[in-house]
């Protein structure tokens, strides 16, 4: 049930009941995200390359530089929550997101052109990233009907993923065909840049955001806008749950790698082996079903339940650590590994927070979906450091089981205990 | 709560199918009816407009020609970019052809006479070399991961091996060499190929391999290869992936044909033994720049051609520096040269140190041999190895002998960043970087010829070529 703070204004029906999951705004966010992401993902696919070859950079640097981009990435997103809402400007937080991103890939250019360091420029492009996350997911929230949520998230992850996949397609297109030119790739990134931010400017229009509290008591001491939550115990759940699953998710990185350690330790070489040669084409295997069934999977979640199909996403994380406990090196063994982590992305990016958007109070939801998103991602590093330290000295075998026995305990744990509910659920059950 | 109807109804009409129409609708309203906000606040709660609500269809309105005029702004940065992108594929294909008329024109001008002149017909078959060790001590343990080459009894008769590895060692389910690849028609003539290399003229043909006959005609094949090793008993070709073509190695028999293939890294080097029962291959995993130490990571691997095993030298071998055990993680192996089927040299570099170590197969041991050297080529009768050494940023080709350990620079004085191939046991051929011709996407290269023996300068010997190899 909602719980706390009883103010539900969007839960209105009648005249606009014409008005599903794909409005406007979601619709226009989406593309925002496809062309950004095209925009971004082209240039993050080189930049390995880049900072290598043009750059001089060393593995080690190359990590730090790694470690500080997400890091930045997963606090500014409470930053651009908590701005988002005390502004109650929502739109306008966002689109600074976008537009800082923008302005880097200006910079970008610039710095190949004149053979200066890029690194500022990821690192604010980053800063950017994180600025317009929550604000974004709370106005797909807020445009939509609460019941099509999982949909409208998972449409929304649909475009997304689809520009994530087609940004690196094009960027390693234009270097295959212009070898050495770096420039090309930035120069066209702005373009996509753009038309990504002219979007959201555009065609998103800023959501009213109705609050019960008066405009001295909604800006109150910064640091009440974040621990405020703590005080709406739906949430404080979700928050809770998301952390303890967090905690247990390695990552895409690991477990590739996984999958590269094992191809290489099978001594056959014949056609059958799954070679080296396949292991950029691993993010891309999951990107498509991810991207394919973000929006089914959403919206099965409004059907059944969020937290159902957000429990079974978890499962699928679960099946995935199951098989590279047995090593899978066969093209098809690997598919299918791909294959479920591809659900698993399909059934938790979007339906968490759609999840938790039904506790948070529309005036808090961008801080609130901005704080539950640094928690989450904060404790995924946690989750790489302990798995790697695990790898390293004990072995990988372990490491696996650590996090599948620690994956199941938090499902069974979460779904005995009824710890989080969402409303879908409850109206259909 | 107001939300627990079901939720179908209108759901399943605004299903997935035409999001985009469904938006335009949305937004038409907006400009022509009230603002399109998406929930209708209970009249209970008061109700905050951002944009200061009384004015806010005037206000939608008159933003809408300043948001299009930015949708219009943006759309036109977008094509801007894809006329640069154009532009500049544009320039590099007026670039290519450039390039590729001087390179035709200076090859036109070789003469090739110079290049008969340089070797007898014998020197290039490599028929006065002496034949394989024919008995081969039997292995007592060998380790499983390393059990490459136990084929002593297929020395004996070079022809009929040949045969028996082009027919019976490729079965049908098995041979498929990819979908792209002929696997049928001859490419070369052996016993008429003076060497094959990879053409570097700048333009279609660019990567493919080619090779000059024993006058000195040059001829391209439709074969594309990155990196080559051949010989008269078969080859190896490693081909570099882009995205969505993943790299592979090929295995060639003597005619060029590809007749199975491999997974590889990104392709650095290629090597196959003299009787074409083993090949190896290095990639570089991460990096791709010997010249930076420590900031890359190679992988080397030797496969048994017969009985697809494949062994890698940093995990399936032991190496043994001054009699101790070497058990460095970090260290990398690459570039292998083949003594015969069953030893061979190669190098370990770790950090700024490049050593080359002595590999046998059937012990599966490693052992540091020379130190601050790379890349080792070893002549056919065994006694001499030329290397790199590092000097600077720059590599200087040595000899080394292998008896005394002996070192001298050869004549040389250019880096060379190449595994050299032996014609004979004098002399040597080696790909260089032609900085004055090529492009930035296709460089040039040139083969040059070198005696290391009688102090000699180097001689071009096929211009626009690299990775030479000879029978």
């Amino acid at each position: 049930m909602y719980t706390g703070l009883g103010t539900r204004p969007e839960t209105a029906e009648g005249k606009r009941s014409r008005k599903g999951a794909f409005n406007g705004t979601v619709v226009a966010l989406g593309l925002t995200s496809f062309f950004t992401d095209i925009s971004s993902e082209m240039v993050a696919a080189v930049i390995p390359l880049f900072l290598t070859t043009q750059v001089g950079f060393g593995p080690s640097a190359f990590g730090l530089f790694q470690g500080a981009w997400e890091l930045s990435n997963a606090l500014l997103r409470l930053v651009g929550g908590v701005v988002a809402d005390r502004t109650r400007r929502l739109k306008e937080t966002a689109a600074a997101g976008y537009g800082l991103s923008m302005l880097t890939r200006v910079g970008l250019v610039f710095a190949a052109i004149a053979s200066f360091t890029p690194v500022p420029f990821l690192l604010v492009d980053r800063l950017g990233k994180g600025l317009r996350t929550s604000p974004r997911d709370a106005m797909i929230s807020i445009a939509t009907p609460e019941r099509s949520w999982g949909t409208a998230f998972g449409f929304h992850r649909t475009l997304d993923a689809a520009g994530a996949l087609l940004g690196p397609l094009l960027a390693f297109g234009i270097l295959a065909a212009l070898p050495g030119e770096f420039n090309a790739i930035f120069v066209l990134s702005v373009g996509f840049a753009m038309v990504g931010l002219a979007m959201i400017v555009a065609f998103v229009r800023n959501p009213k955001v109705a609050s019960t509290k008066t405009e001295t008591e909604e800006r109150g001491p910064i640091l009440r806008s974040i621990t405020g939550h703590w005080s709406n115990r739906g949430y404080r759940r979700i928050l809770l749950v998301g952390a303890s699953f967090g905690v247990f998710s390695i990552g895409d990185g690991f477990i590739y790698l996984t999958i590269f350690e094992a191809s290489k330790s099978d001594a056959e070489i014949g056609v059958s082996g799954f070679g080296f040669q396949w292991f950029p084409l691993l993010f891309a295997g999951t990107a498509v079903v991810f991207l394919a069934t973000a929006t089914p999977l959403g919206r099965l979640a409004d059907r059944v339940g969020r937290a159902r199909v957000w429990v079974g996403g978890q499962l699928m994380l679960a099946l995935v650590y199951g098989a590279l406990l047995f090593s899978p090196t066969s093209v098809a063994a690997v598919a299918g590994v791909l294959a479920l982590l591809g659900l698993y992305y399909g059934a938790t990016d979007g339906v968490l927070p759609a999840l938790a958007a039904g506790v948070i109070p529309t005036p808090q939801r961008s801080s609130g979906l901005g704080l539950l998103s640094t928690v989450i991602a904060l404790s995924r590093m946690v989750a790489a450091l302990a798995f790697g330290l695990i790898w390293e000295r004990v072995g990988v075998d372990s490491a696996l089981i650590v996090v599948l026995v620690g994956l199941l305990a938090v499902t069974a744990i979460s779904v005995f205990t009824a710890m989080f509910r969402d409303s879908a659920v409850e109206s259909v059950s | 709560m107001t939300d627990k109807n079901p939720p179908h109804d209108e759901m399943e009409l605004s299903s997935d199918e035409e999001p985009l129409e469904h938006e335009s609708v949305d937004i038409t309203d907006a400009a022509a009816n009230e603002p399109l906000e998406p929930f209708e606040p209970n009249e209970a709660l008061p109700v905050e407009d951002v944009d200061g609500s009384e004015s806010d269809d005037d206000q939608s309105t008159s933003l809408s020609y300043g948001a299009l005029a930015f949708v219009a702004f943006a759309m036109l940065v977008l094509v801007a970019g894809g006329v640069f992108v154009a532009g500049s594929l544009l320039a590099q294909d007026q670039e290519t052809a450039a390039a590729q008329i001087e390179a035709e024109s200076q090859i036109a001008e070789y003469d090739p006479d110079e290049f008969v002149s340089e070797f007898t017909p014998e020197e290039l078959l490599g028929e006065a070399q002496p034949e394989a060790e024919v008995v081969e001590p039997t292995p007592t343990t060998v380790p499983e991961s390393v059990a490459l080459a136990d084929e002593s009894a297929d020395d004996e008769d070079e022809d009929e091996d040949e045969q028996a590895e082009a027919d019976e060692g490729a079965p049908e389910s098995t041979v498929e060499a990819g979908d792209d690849l002929d696997t049928t028609i001859p490419l070369i003539d052996p016993n008429d190929t003076a060497l094959v290399f990879i053409n570097r003229v700048p333009g279609d043909e660019y990567g493919f391999v080619g090779y000059v006959n024993l006058e000195g005609e040059r001829f391209i094949t439709p074969l594309p290869c990155d990196r080559l090793d051949w010989n008269r008993n078969g080859g190896v070709c490693l081909q570099g992936g882009s995205i969505g073509i993943p790299g592979r190695g090929l295995l060639l028999d003597e005619f060029l044909r590809p007749v199975r293939r491999f997974g590889i890294a990104n392709p650095s080097r290629a090597a196959i033994s003299p009787d074409g029962g083993t090949v190896s291959w290095t990639g570089f995993v991460t990096g791709h720049d010997y010249l930076a130490p420590g900031e890359f990571a190679t992988t080397t691997q030797l496969i048994d051609v017969e009985r697809e095993l494949g062994a890698e030298l940093e995990t399936d071998f032991q190496t043994f520096a001054d009699g101790e055990e070497f058990l460095e993680e970090t260290a990398n192996y690459w570039g292998t040269s083949y003594i015969d089927e069953q030893t061979f040299y190669a190098t370990l570099g770790f950090g700024a140190q490049n050593n080359l170590v002595f590999g046998d197969v059937r012990t599966g041991e490693l052992h540091v041999v020379h130190e601050n050297a790379s890349c080792p080529e070893v002549s056919p009768n065994g006694s001499t190895i030329v290397a790199k050494e590092q000097r600077d940023q720059a590599f200087q080709l040595v000899a080394i002998d292998t008896a005394t350990g002996e070192r001298r620079d050869l004549a040389e004085t250019r880096s060379v960043d190449d595994q050299v191939e032996w014609i004979d046991d004098s002399r040597i051929l080696y790909g260089l970087p032609n900085p004055e011709a090529g492009t930035t996407g296709q460089p040039a290269f040139d083969v040059w010829v070198l005696n290391v023996n009688d102090g000699s300068e180097p001689r071009l010997l096929v211009p626009f070529a690299d990775s030479p190899a000879s029978a």
